[in-house]
């Protein structure tokens, strides 16, 4: 009955944290999900961009531009991202249940989880940071540190929380 | 729909995370089909009835349908 992931469906599973068994009616939730999220994405894009093309010249500076650039990331992928984790909470897709002898390989994986998104997190700080601060400050290094701890902790808690044991 | 599912899985000596399990669906999915919250597709529905030891007649029918139609 399980269906074959595509990439996709993989990298959506892996990132919105999407555990247990995809099957059928599971499957049909995550696409409306998706679908949702895409059309909200499909609309802003237009939007966005339009109102862009008619802006007067003068008014495009290049703070402007990056301007631009931060919102559309800020709506364009966090807005999507909340809206899809929350959507996938809600119908509690996120939630893992597993056997009493199956639960210590689940927590390895949540740590696992956590640590990849740490890393990740510490990434996206230190490449935001690292332009205004210098490469090698001790306050880049410092910050991403803090964020990579924060992340890592945080993400393996939230999923630690979202495993449920049946007996 | 409605089914007699939960009626079946109990015969069977059969708790819903084992049959979920013995039929690659999500133990949710299963609850969802046993309080009519969600219709099984055709596969699935084959699936349950062989797993249950009987058959769609018998497992499933439509709303307002009694045994005796």
């Amino acid at each position: 009955m399980k269906n074959k992931e595509g990439i996709l469906m993989k990298i959506m599973r892996y990132s919105f944290s999407i555990r247990g068994v995809l099957d059928e009616h599971n499957l049909q939730v995550v696409n409306r999900i998706a679908t949702n999220g895409f059309m909200y994405l499909w609309i802003y894009t237009a939007v966005a961009n339009i109102v862009m093309l008619f802006l007067p010249e003068a008014m495009i500076t290049h703070s402007f531009t990056i301007g631009f650039v931060f919102i559309n990331i800020l709506v364009g992928f966090g807005g999507v991202s909340m809206y899809m984790s929350h959507q996938i909470s809600k119908m509690k897709l996120n939630y893992q249940e597993v056997s009493k002898d199956e639960y210590p390989n689940a927590v390895r994986r949540a740590y696992r989880h956590g640590a990849w998104w740490g890393l990740l997190y510490g990434i996206y700080v230190y490449l935001i940071t690292a332009p205004f601060n210098g490469f090698a400050s001790w306050f880049t290094i410092g910050l991403t540190l803090f964020i990579i701890i924060v992340s890592w902790t945080s993400d393996t808690q939230r999923e630690i929380g979202h495993i449920v044991k049946i007996h | 729909m409605m089914n007699r599912v939960r009626e079946y899985r109990k015969l069977n000596k059969l708790s819903q995370f084992e049959l979920a399990e013995a039929i690659g669906v999500a133990r949710q999915t299963i609850n969802l089909i046993e309080n009519d919250k969600y219709n099984p597709s055709l596969k699935l529905c084959i699936l349950l009835a062989e797993t249950l030891g009987t058959d769609l007649n018998t497992l499933f029918w439509k709303v307002g349908e009694t045994d005796e139609e």
